[in-house]
């Protein structure tokens, strides 16, 4: 079994998600769950989420992934039981109590251990194993040889980071930010403090931030070892990257799967990637111990991206006209490219904008309004419109 | 119930104290220490420190290593749980301590734990009602550190040998960080399988002495240079003051979900 699993932060961006190619989406609830400060999904939200995800034969995954403290245990048993009876796929668990009491509670839903557990070996996967969990999120300190042990002396699924965001330290051992700004790290409060620049007894400030993680060019030698799940990470993060990378590497492992991906394809691919992430990514731990050049020195280095110009909302066949939402600046005479889960990518030079009152207008300068293009291709709903920086080869 | 004493040496001398166990971190399997043990070092009878999330070549080596351990312990106190499933393959007749620095911070997932280990050592990062309601309710099976510096951040990542590098520094394996914002001293002392960073002052958990169900009071004397344990120890536990010390969360509620715009923190 092979899978991308995308994260999704509010309904919108868990339908772009598996529109763009998810086989599943993983997203938190109100409660229990990492990333508390996001808007997180509604009991309502999640039945609406599984419904969608299952009509389109997909899965959807639920994080009940915080530490518990004493008072944080009320509600559990009856939110277990809720996510089980919606028809959630599986809960991506870091408590061990939380594993038990799905085990106590003979629950149809699979659990996952989160990468919060810090997972690293293959006796500790077992450990896991016997209490009934399915699937071990590595942790992404894990390197090949690490994978491919754990794989064969477990048989369990395999699930791994390959794209995005890195703590510094393991993922669930660190508690600067509950030091530093008194926001529990390991209850979805974490305030990144090891992004927060630090004096010492040197000249320049300390600093340990580490750059994103990026496995484009690794995915091939990934599924060999045997990991099943490609997870990407950023439940904060927006729809145009949610569906730029998800497209990516489902273009990507499919490629690999029928055998036809190239080098040259491989590369266009890492650039699309690299373009629209706001750090700079490396594959970290995957051959073995990073160096100091995979991290930043000067706290926060972070690029903001302007390339997504506008969301497809209606294409009319006679008109031969697309209806766009703006969302960054583009105008007339700029060349742009449009590409969506069943649109491959291509060129589009602007000759002509109409706003929502039919006149015609020479720039789209303020985000969300409405406007007209006309477009010879046929487009869908929630494909998008880029800058064009790239040429993609021929052969795409 | 006497409660006993876990004492990790640091750089001092051992000496044989009454009422008194060493846990002595294994070298290459533990992080964040002044002084590591190779397995001939350790004093028989003692318990051992495995504190390392471990790889699968670290537990190649340990599996190995085993048999010594058996010969030279009579517990272990770990971390990772790969740890605790590689010796139940030997069936071990070794107590089974875990002591997950983050992650045993309920009485339920306590309880939940126990079922499988002899003892566990509570996190750090819990306020003292949370600590006294634990041990309450879990009673004779629990630890607690009782002094010692704190441990907030474990990287496989050796930062302080990469910022050396980067800013072509001479490299240290120790020093003190400073958040600028908060002021707040962190201690990092590193080695080739990580970093850890420390509160820079010391945590006196004195206030729990009395609580008799507590199984272990760990004291970590790392970063505490003395001439004697035993003097040091009766002093500390006849209450002498020690100056630049911290009560960790104690005393801080941590939250983890930010007031909304112009509310209060508690709201």
């Amino acid at each position: 079994m092979i899978e991308l699993l995308a994260p999704a932060g509010d309904l919108e961006k868990l339908k772009i998600a598996y529109l763009y190619g998810a086989d599943a989406v993983y997203v938190g609830g109100q409660n229990f769950s990492l990333r508390a400060n996001a808007k997180n999904f509604s009991i309502q939200d999640l039945e609406e989420g599984a419904r969608f995800a299952h009509q389109l034969g997909k899965k959807l995954f639920v994080t009940v992934n915080i530490i518990f403290h004493e008072e944080d245990v009320t509600g559990l048993e009856d939110y277990l039981k809720t996510l089980d009876r919606i028809g959630i796929d599986a809960i991506i668990v870091s408590d061990f109590y939380v594993v038990k009491l799905v085990e106590q509670l003979h629950l149809h839903l699979e659990v996952h251990l989160s990468t919060q557990a810090s997972v690293l070996n293959e006796e500790a996967a077992l450990f896991y194993k016997k209490h009934g969990v399915s699937r071990i999120v590595l942790a992404r300190e894990a390197n090949k040889e690490d994978i491919k042990k754990i794989k064969e002396k477990t048989g369990l699924e395999l699930e791994c980071f390959v794209h995005g965001a890195m703590c510094t330290s393991f993922s669930g051992r660190c508690v600067l930010s509950n030091v530093v700004t008194n926001r529990d790290a390991n209850r979805g409060g974490c305030a990144q403090v090891c992004r927060f620049l630090f004096e010492t007894d040197a000249p320049c400030p300390f600093s340990m931030t580490s750059k994103d993680l990026n496995m484009i060019l690794h995915i091939k030698e990934m599924m060999a070892l045997g990991v099943n799940s490609f997870k990407v990470e950023g439940r904060m993060r927006g729809i145009y990257y949610i569906a730029t990378v998800i497209l990516t590497y489902r273009k990507i492992i499919d490629k690999i799967m029928n055998q036809s991906l190239t080098l040259e394809e491989a590369k266009y691919y890492e650039q699309i990637l690299n373009r629209c992430a706001n750090r700079e990514s490396t594959p970290q731990f995957f051959k073995g111990l990073p160096t100091h050049r995979e991290q930043y020195y000067l706290g926060r280095d972070e690029v903001s991206n302007q390339d997504f110009l506008g969301l497809v909302l209606d294409y009319d066949e006679k008109s031969k006209k697309v209806k766009v939402e703006e969302r960054n600046y583009f105008k007339v005479g700029d060349v742009v490219e449009f590409f969506g889960p069943n649109t491959e990518t291509f060129t589009y030079t602007i000759h002509k904008i109409e706003n929502d009152q039919g006149e015609d207008i020479t720039v789209a300068n303020h985000p969300g309004m409405i406007l007209y293009l006309p477009c010879e291709v046929t487009l869908q709903k929630y494909d998008m419109m880029r800058i064009k920086v790239f040429d993609k080869p021929d052969l795409l | 119930m006497k409660s006993k004493f876990l004492i990790i040496p640091g750089e001092n001398e051992i000496e044989k104290v009454d009422g008194v166990d060493f846990l002595f971190p294994l070298e290459k399997f533990s992080i964040g220490q002044t002084r590591t043990f190779a397995i001939d070092e350790i004093v028989p009878g003692s318990y051992i420190y495995i504190n390392r999330l471990l790889d699968t070549q670290d537990i190649s080596e340990l599996r190995i290593l085993y048999p010594k351990i058996l010969e030279k312990a009579k517990g272990v106190v770990f971390e990772d749980l790969g740890v605790l499933e590689l010796f139940r393959e030997f069936e071990t007749p070794l107590e089974m301590c875990l002591y997950a620095t983050h992650a045993l911070c309920s009485s339920y997932t306590v309880k939940a734990f126990l079922d499988e280990v002899d003892t566990v050592i509570l996190s750090n990062d819990l306020t003292k009602e949370e600590v006294l309601q634990i041990i309450s309710l879990v009673p004779e099976r629990v630890g607690l550190l009782l002094y010692g510096h704190l441990p907030y951040m474990y990287s496989r990542r050796t930062l302080l040998k990469n910022f050396a590098l980067h800013y072509e520094l001479p490299i240290k394996n120790r020093r003190i960080l400073k958040e600028k914002q908060s002021g707040k001293e962190f201690l990092a002392i590193e080695t080739d399988e990580g970093t850890v960073l420390y509160d820079s002052k010391a945590y006196d958990g004195r206030i729990f002495l009395e609580q008799n169900e507590v199984k272990y009071f760990l004291i970590d004397l790392s970063f505490t240079k003395i001439s004697s344990i035993k003097v040091w120890l009766e002093a500390f536990l006849n209450g002498e003051e020690l100056t630049d010390t911290t009560s960790g969360f104690l005393y801080q509620k941590t939250i983890y979900r930010l007031p909304p715009k112009g509310g209060k923190k508690d709201d």
